[in-house]
């Protein structure tokens, strides 16, 4: 996944429009990773920095732990570098995504910790329930 | 522990005890833990209780691994993988000497139970607890000879096994409860031939029988909920019989009903029937059975509210059975009435039909009251239109009406009960008890519906083909969910962030999933400004407006209690109560609840 000045760009101008989902969170950090790079770091990663309301794209080296509250491996491929693959709205695209199984989501923070910064709502936005477990 | 050593099973397996004294391995509030013998008289008095019973007593030791911690800000796995559920903790990775910490203690605790007087103990690669955590290739990356190939993976539950048997001896047998399917395929787990050849590897370890076990609590389907057929997983047993030769196979998940289990046992699918959610909702089940008196069974419906409470660190509820928990308090029990009463229950809902049955057992005199012409109030819409497994459901209106028959209740369908009706029809009463439900606040919309077009989602049946559902609450998916699979195209309206707000947690996941495979259309945050025949206009926090149309609409919410009688008969009657939805408009167990606490003290 290489990240270009210009993706990083268009990636702002996508989360630009996505207030209602980082409105709440107090801060944190959201990893897009893939899964070759998951499984064996290092590697590039696309982070979501959330300060303020507001959510900054970025690219970032993979670590791990990297400090991320939410991580989602992605499969591999150039096309994820491409924000138009999840626009308009990034997290309803994310969520079916995850759904389907081709994304897969991992919390990486533990839960009071993302209750405290205000993570719920975005969690379950993505589809999963904040404290839902056992199917 | 007393009454569950009364259920009459042939071998009871107490709850899982942690083994390790840091806490590692503790995934419940309030699990037993069994790492130093000062544990030990506790466990003398549940192993006593079962072999009062003249039952087999088996211990289960249970290291809770990925889903352990519980007390700590970490979990221990084989490798720190992520979780992919917020409930749980952070992972750190073990050591080797911390796995052989970890063996030593399972066979030390393995020993003390075997002192405390059970007859064998049970480990438990399942769920994704420690075990099933090496087992697994999700959660096991590991160089070391404990990880890499499915042997290297299954070194620790050899070593654990074999640990084991030393520590207790040939004459206690070991079971171990292993998956046959993980369900974690999309995040590298173990496929179901991977869990067979597992099942192999502990049989030839020595295993003395083996428990055939689905999903992790983790897994993005369905394992045990109400929305998995009864009997759907019964070919994993059956492959797992094959395999494994002469060790005996037990299994129950998603196998509440006796019956199935019989006619898989005598087909040599398995050999042994493992029974536990059904227990909690109805503990006498196999008495009942043994009686010849099926009908009297209370059904588990599968509908995960035990679960939901285990993982908030809350006690077991269970939904059907409102005296689970409550075993030695001599108030939730019904006791012969003192006083023999003249009691007329208004509204044949769950909360109408709990009291006017638990009453009834007591020998008081009941009447029921009903105004449509079936049984079973809002439970009704869910047996209709719910699209999960529908017979669980029916199966629970089906266990009320047989036993209204039974107890001889004067049943009245098709009745509007009112104060008139009262004063001609109920003469010599003592008692009502309003239990008549919910409605939309009709009151709430009325200003912006001039047209008169809406619907109540509980009483209509909207027609399509485009359909609006105000309301993103359990009815309201529920509502559009049926409508959309039945070939309507469907807009929920919700004007809070979330839908599904009040449905509880393990089963939130499900509607969100249903909405969209169903491919409906949800809008939240936004406030109703106006609907019309053909339209509803919509305006969000922004002011802006938007307009979805329709053929038809039906609010579900919000919900006012239906208690209009209440005035009306407060000084006609006695002794007036009020129960379920009529109270506060809430859930099934609520209104359950709610009607068997007053019923057992009328």
């Amino acid at each position: 996944m290489a990240l270009e000045q210009d993706a990083l760009a268009l990636w702002q101008s996508l989360l630009d429009r996505q207030d209602r989902y980082f409105g709440r969170i107090k801060g944190g950090r959201i990893g897009i990773v893939e899964r070759a790079t998951f499984a064996s770091p290092p590697g590039a990663v696309l982070v979501w920095d959330i300060a303020g309301g507001r959510a900054r794209a970025g690219a970032d080296r993979y670590r791990c732990p990297g400090g991320y509250d939410l991580l989602l491996v992605v499969p591999d491929g150039a096309r994820w570098a491409d924000p138009g693959r999840l626009a308009p709205d990034p997290v309803a695209a994310l969520r079916r995504l995850i759904r389907r199984g081709e994304v897969l989501f991992f919390v990486p923070a533990g839960r009071d910790e993302l209750r405290a910064r205000g993570f719920e709502d975005l969690v379950e936005a993505l589809g999963v329930p904040f404290l839902g477990t056992c199917h | 522990m007393r009454v569950v050593a009364q259920t009459g099973a042939g071998i009871i397996t107490n709850q899982g005890a942690y083994p390790d004294p840091r806490g590692e391995g503790k995934a419940y509030w309030r699990q037993v833990a069994i790492y130093d013998d000062r544990f030990l008289p506790e466990f003398e008095v549940i192993a006593g209780y079962i072999h009062e019973q003249k039952a087999v007593a088996i211990q289960q030791l249970l290291h809770c691994g990925r889903y352990g911690g519980i007390d700590l800000g970490y979990c221990v796995q084989p490798s720190a993988v992520p979780q992919t559920l917020p409930h749980f903790r952070p992972p750190r990775e073990m050591s080797r000497e911390e796995i052989r910490t970890t063996i030593a203690e399972y066979a030390a605790a393995a020993r003390r139970a075997i002192k405390a007087g059970f007859d064998g103990v049970e480990i438990t690669s399942f769920m994704g607890y420690l075990l099933a955590n090496f087992n697994s290739r999700f959660t096991n990356r590991r160089t070391d000879e404990y990880g890499g190939s499915i042997e290297g993976r299954a070194r620790f539950m050899v070593e654990l096994i074999y640990a084991i048997k030393e520590a207790i001896g040939d004459d206690h047998p070991l079971c171990a409860r292993l998956n046959g399917a993980e369900l974690m395929d999309r995040y590298g787990g173990n496929d179901e031939e991977e869990c067979l050849e597992l099942m192999k590897i502990a049989a030839g370890a020595g295993v003395d029988m083996i428990s055939v076990t689905v999903g992790w609590q983790e897994s993005p389907v369905s394992s045990i909920a109400r929305d998995v057929a009864p009997g759907h997983w019964n070919y994993l047993a059956a492959r797992a019989k094959k395999a494994v030769g002469e060790v005996p196979v037990a299994f129950g998940v998603r196998l509440p009903d006796a019956g199935m289990a019989d006619h898989s046992i005598a087909a040599g699918e398995f050999d042994f029937w493992e029974v536990c959610r059904p227990f909690l909702a109805d503990p006498q089940r196999l008495h009942k059975l043994a009686e010849n008196r099926p009908e009297d069974i209370k059904p588990c419906i599968g509908c995960m509210l035990c679960l939901s409470r285990l993982f908030r660190d809350l006690p077991y509820l269970c939904t059907v059975n409102p005296a689970l928990g409550h075993e030695v308090e001599p108030v939730y029990h019904p006791a012969p009435a003192v006083v023999r009463k003249n009691i007329v229950v208004v509204g044949g809902g769950p909360a109408g039909l709990e009291c006017a049955v638990t009453a009834a057992r007591r020998g008081h005199r009941v009447t029921l009251c009903e105004r449509r012409r079936r049984l079973g109030g809002q439970l009704s819409l869910l047996v209709d239109r719910d699209l999960a497994n529908r017979s669980d459901l029916a199966q629970l209106t089906g266990y009320y009406a047989a036993q209204v028959a039974k107890l001889g209740i004067d049943l009245r369908l098709d009745t509007a009960f009112s104060a008139e009706y009262y004063r001609q029809k109920c003469p010599d009463t003592d008692v009502v008890v309003l239990a008549c439900g919910s409605a939309v606040d009709r009151t709430r919309w009325s200003a912006l519906d001039p047209a008169g077009v809406l619907l109540d989602a509980v009483s209509a049946v909207p027609p399509g083909p485009r359909v609006t559902v105000l309301g993103g609450g359990k009815v309201g998916l529920v509502t559009g969910e049926y409508l959309a699979q039945n070939g309507c195209r469907v807009t929920i309206i919700e004007e809070g962030r979330r839908l599904a707000e009040d449905v509880m947690p393990t089963w939130k996941w499900r509607h969100t999933a249903w909405v969209e495979e169903l491919d409906i259309d949800v809008v939240t945050g936004c406030r109703v400004a106006a609907i019309g025949p053909e339209s509803v206009r919509l305006v969000d926090r922004q002011g802006r407006e938007t307009v979805v149309e329709h053929d038809s609409v039906a609010a579900a919410t919000p919900r006012v209690p239906e208690n209009g009688l209440l005035t009306a008969l407060e000084f006609a009657v006695d002794e007036l109560y009020i129960v379920g939805d009529a109270v506060s408009p809430r859930g099934l167990y609520q209104a359950i609840h709610d009607g068997y606490r007053l019923g057992v003290r009328l």
